[in-house]
């Protein structure tokens, strides 16, 4: 077991797990899990039982991405196709 | 979100929403003390041996909300973790808690997660009403980590198991993410490699059963 990583880490790494970017991104925990599960944030993960580790950089454009869509009234359906089509 | 620590993060779930933690909720009384005793052992600077408690290193500058208890096992090392604990909830006045809320309230208020006011008339202190967002997003962190699969940090089980032990998991989560929370919490404890966690979290239980039967 390791320690929580500080911010400055977190911000300087390739990978980071859905707790980090809970943390840096300020979004419930479910809400993440949620477009986990939809596919909309793409992640890796070496083994079922093992953690998901998200791109940085890419989760964070996307999840700032569904919040726009989200302020512009869309349906999650609606951003399901939208983010489909990119 | 701001870096917060352990005991802060602590401190800043279990206040209530007028800011204060009443001296007879002597289970959350004993958790703050706890969880600034295992932050200083997680981050070396106190150490534990044979059941005391010696000083490792100085405070650092970004740790001096734990001033209070760090000068406090300085001056009385050799000290039993019993006794640290004993020294902030089972005394015949609030001073000594009172100080180490102040220190660690005042640290949450400069990092702009709690509401400092004035309370009272005649004896008027400190309350630290605590910022709704950031307190969800200690919450939304722990769901992260507890309720998914994967590797855990020793900062997230160790405040899990405070808040569980202090009777405020009911507050957060709910029955279904509760028995998900515990049943995790129940791993952590059965693993071997996570003793030092587990000699605290047993100290803890120790001095509130102690607690329960001189009540009785």
């Amino acid at each position: 077991m390791s320690r929580q990583r500080s911010m400055e880490a977190i911000l300087a790494s390739e990978y980071v797990t859905i707790g980090e970017l809970v943390r840096l991104t300020g979004a419930r925990y479910s809400t993440l899990k949620y477009y986990t599960e939809e596919g909309f944030l793409p992640f890796r993960q070496e083994d079922a039982k093992l953690t998901r580790r998200y791109p940085r950089e890419k989760t964070m454009e996307r999840i700032e991405q569904i919040k726009a869509f989200r302020e512009q009234k869309k349906t999650i359906s609606q951003i399901k196709e939208l983010l489909q089509k990119e | 979100m701001r870096d917060l620590s352990l005991t802060q993060k602590y401190l800043l779930c279990v206040l209530n929403n007028k800011g204060k933690i009443s001296s007879f909720e002597i289970e959350k009384v004993m958790c703050i003390a706890a969880s600034g005793v295992v932050e200083l052992l997680l981050d070396e600077i106190v150490s534990l041996k044979e059941k005391k408690l010696f000083t490792e290193k100085p405070l650092p500058a970004g740790k001096s909300f734990l001033a209070p208890l760090y000068d406090y096992i300085e001056k009385k090392q050799p000290v039993k973790f019993e006794r640290v604990i004993e020294n902030y909830s089972i005394t015949f006045t609030d001073k000594n808690i009172n100080e180490l809320i102040k220190s660690i309230g005042d640290s949450l208020a400069l990092a702009g997660c709690v509401q400092k006011e004035r309370d009272g008339f005649i004896v008027s202190k400190d309350v630290y009403i605590p910022d709704k967002k950031a307190v969800d997003a200690v919450i939304q962190n722990i769901r992260a980590e507890l309720l998914e699969d994967g590797e855990l940090s020793e900062d997230i089980v160790a405040l899990t198991s405070l808040l569980n032990k202090s009777g405020n998991l009911t507050k957060y989560f709910s029955a279904y993410e509760k028995k998900d929370l515990k049943r995790r919490l129940k791993e952590i404890k059965e693993n071997p490699a996570n003793k030092e966690i587990q000699r605290v979290t047993d100290y803890v239980d120790s001095l509130l059963v102690l607690l329960i039967v001189s009540a009785t």
